[in-house]
Formats: structure tokens, C-alpha cells, sequence
């Protein structure tokens, strides 16, 4: 790697040092930070009503400078690994756009303090959960270079009229690999309104002791659609047999949970 | 009567005090602790001019960048070019946006993609930081005079 924007890894001499410096590298001067900042909240619930609702979204500048930052809708879509794509606002299968307004649409946060933006719903009674994302997005003042820009989503999700928390896990295996075994499981959400499960995976030898508890952080299920979920069961087990039981709550008034044998060789 | 007022005073106190011992003052804390996310980018991505060795290497490198993301909540990162070619003096040009290239935590070189690419998967709730290298890829037979922009963004988003 030839330069660096670090200064103190490199020491041009004078006439080098002008030259870059006429060129727009800035060898000796602090990194500049494109933007520091952060957004709450980042999932956004509107349930169905005849009357408008909003929410205040907070964007926090940790810079020291004025940080400029557009707003816009866009959709998504999130797979069973959870990756998720994004897609401009409409095309996705259950878009909010319709309903969905931020306000304003551009702001700018001084350094070191706080504006609230507007995330707002029009009436809204569907009879299928929407859901769409909300981006802070901050823009570039970079006049030459690569500019980079940094965005923090907000999830936004409009809840179907009638609902209510489902879930179920309908697979659960032991998956070998070669930093030993691991529980993979599969979490359906059949329902109208999405899920958040969180819990934990409890590793019991055959007399029953929980010899170890794994958690199981919050992640998001759409309505009708699924996630895979991997969990790391073996590591620090003597050798033996077990069993993993990953038990969820969903936000339901009933636990989901299964449970898998493994062995540790 | 002295006696009498001092027994007074004295009751009084007594009373005072016992009543001060019954009483208890409940209080509740609370804080809201809502859904967070932060990112900041450290670095200008400004590879300055090339250099007529620049084109003899086929490439320029720009080192030392940083990625900060943190969360209370599990999160992905993407990366993704915001556009497929380089802008040229402005304008949409022909260089195409894998010409630059990323090494996140010296993992190795791959070319800015133009659909967003996965950095973290589900990145645990806390700080993480990445180190960033970039390369922009040259060549005397393509590279045309000018000044090549391309903007790329990194997005940050809840489970």
C-alpha cells in the first residue's frame, strides 16, 4: 500500500508534503470523519387506526461538525438468513410508501446536539402487515475524492388490522463444522404481524443438568416468511452426550422450543 | 410550668420522631431505553493524483480508513457502490466502480460491488471497528484525463 492518511506514518519531505497537499492529499493533518452519528429509535411499530400517528425519531451529531442528512423511504425484504435487500419505496411486496411520510426530509444537526425528524402514518387498516425502512442518511462534502456515504435504517412497520404474535420452530438439527458442532434451527412466522424472538439455547447432559445456556439475541421474522438461525453448541463441552434445547419467546403467550441430541467426540 | 412545656416539647419530639420513622418515600426509576444505532467513517477516500508510477503498478492505494458501528440491537453492515461506473469531470463516465477495490481488516481485496454486499451479519449488540484499505485499479489505455469520483455507501440496519 503506497500512502496513508495517517500522519504519522509517513514523513514526505517539504517539497513532496506541498505537492500532495496541492493535490488534495492531506498528509499531516487529523482524519477527517465523514460523519458520526446515531439514530433512535432504529424499529418503528404503527398499529391500525383511523387517525394519522406519528413518532419522533431522534438523529444524535457525535461530530464536530454540522452534519447534513437526507431522509427517505425505501423497501426491503429480508431472507431466511437475514440479509436484507433494499429496494426503492413501492416495489416492494408489502410497501408502507402509501402511508409512510417523514418530515422534514433533509436536516442539519449542529455538532454535539440532537434533532427529532417526523415518521408518520396515515390512516391505516390493511388487512396484511407493511413494512418499509426509513433512511438517515448522511451527505457528502467531500468536493473531490471517493465520497462515502453512511446511512442508518429505520425499520417502520405498519401491523395488519387483525393479528396477533405467532411462531413456531419447525426445524432444528445439529450441523458439524470445523469449529464443532452447531445448532441450526428454523423459525416460521405463519401469522400477520411480525415477530422478534429471543431466548435461549439450554445445552443438558442426559441426567438433565443444564450444563450451559447459550442467548439467543432478538431478530426480526416478517410476517409469513422464516429464519434460519445457527448456534454454536459444542465449544468447552467434555466429551459426552447432550442436548440442545432452544426454547423462544415471540412476544406470544406460549414459548416455541425443540430439542436436538448431539454428541461431543 | 416549665416542666410542664419541657414534657410538651419533649412529647412533641418524641412524637416527631416516631412519626418521621413510619414514614417511607417509595420512589421508581425509569429510563426508556429505545432501539440505537451508530456509524461513523473516518478518512478522506482521496487517492490525489497519479502518478506515472501509479500507472506502471496498475494501481494506487489509500491506507488507513475506519468503519465504527455500535448498537444495542443485532445489525448488519452493507457496503455498495452507489453507482456502476465512475463519474469522469462530473458526469457519468466508463470506468467501472470494481476498478476500486476494499481490504476490510487486511482480509483481503474485493471490488466495490454495486448490490449491496453483507460486511456484518447480524453483528452483536456493542462496538465493532474495521479497518479499511482501498485501491483504485489504473491503466494508460482506459483511464482518460480527468477527475474519476465515485460515491459508495456504507448502511447500518436493525435485524
Amino acid at each position: 500500500m503506497a500512502t496513508r492518511c495517517q500522519p504519522h506514518t509517513l514523513r514526505p519531505s517539504r517539497p513532496a508534503l506541498l505537492a500532495l497537499a496541492g493535490s488534495g492529499l492531506l498528509f499531516g493533518a487529523p482524519p477527517a470523519v465523514q460523519g458520526q452519528y446515531s439514530v433512535d429509535p432504529v424499529i418503528v411499530q404503527f398499529s391500525s387506526s383511523d387517525s394519522v400517528r406519528a413518532t419522533a425519531t431522534r438523529i444524535k451529531n457525535d461530530g464536530s461538525q454540522p452534519l447534513d442528512v437526507r431522509l427517505y423511504v425505501n423497501d426491503f425484504e429480508q431472507d431466511e438468513l437475514g440479509t436484507h435487500s433494499f429496494l426503492p419505496a413501492g416495489e416492494g411486496t408489502r410497501s408502507c410508501e402509501s402511508v409512510l411520510r417523514v418530515t422534514p426530509d433533509a436536516i442539519t444537526v449542529p455538532a454535539g446536539e440532537s434533532r427529532y425528524v417526523n415518521i408518520s402514518f396515515e390512516p391505516w387498516k390493511g388487512a396484511d402487515t407493511c413494512w418499509s425502512m426509513v433512511f438517515a442518511a448522511t451527505l457528502a462534502r467531500v468536493p473531490t475524492g471517493l465520497r462515502v456515504r453512511q446511512r442508518i435504517g429505520v425499520k417502520v412497520y405498519g401491523l395488519a388490522l387483525v393479528g396477533e404474535p405467532t411462531g413456531e420452530i419447525t426445524i432444528a438439527e445439529i450441523a458439524r463444522g470445523e469449529d464443532g458442532p452447531k445448532l441450526v434451527f428454523e423459525f416460521e412466522n405463519p401469522g400477520t404481524w411480525p415477530v422478534r424472538p429471543m431466548g435461549s439455547v439450554e445445552i443438558r447432559d442426559y441426567q438433565g443438568r443444564v450444563v450451559r445456556s447459550i442467548d439467543v439475541r432478538p431478530f426480526s421474522v416478517l410476517p409469513g416468511q422464516g429464519r434460519r438461525v445457527s448456534v454454536p453448541v459444542g465449544l468447552g463441552l467434555v466429551a459426552g452426550d447432550y442436548l440442545a434445547v432452544p426454547v423462544l419467546d415471540f412476544g406470544a403467550d406460549y414459548l416455541a422450543g425443540a430439542q436436538v441430541t448431539f454428541s461431543v467426540p | 410550668m416549665k416542666r410542664v412545656l419541657t414534657t410538651l416539647v419533649l412529647g412533641s419530639l418524641l412524637f416527631a420522631t416516631s412519626a418521621q420513622a413510619q414514614t417511607t418515600a417509595s420512589q421508581t426509576a425509569r429510563i426508556n431505553v429505545p432501539s440505537i444505532l451508530f456509524i461513523s467513517f473516518t478518512g478522506d477516500v482521496d487517492f490525489g493524483a497519479a502518478a506515472d508510477a501509479d500507472f506502471t503498478a496498475g494501481f494506487k492505494d489509500v491506507t488507513g480508513f475506519t468503519l465504527t458501528h455500535r448498537g444495542n440491537i443485532l445489525h448488519d453492515v452493507t457496503v455498495v457502490a452507489d453507482q456502476a461506473v465512475f463519474n469522469k469531470d462530473g458526469v457519468a463516465g466508463v470506468k467501472p466502480a470494481s476498478d476500486l477495490q476494499y481490504d476490510m481488516d487486511a482480509a483481503g481485496l474485493i471490488a466495490m460491488p454495486v448490490v449491496p454486499v453483507l460486511l456484518d451479519d447480524g453483528a452483536a449488540r456493542g462496538q465493532h471497528t474495521k479497518s479499511f484499505d482501498f485501491r483504485v485499479l489504473l491503466s494508460l489505455l482506459n483511464d482518460d484525463p480527468g477527475l474519476y469520483e465515485l460515491p459508495f455507501t456504507f448502511t447500518v440496519s436493525p435485524d
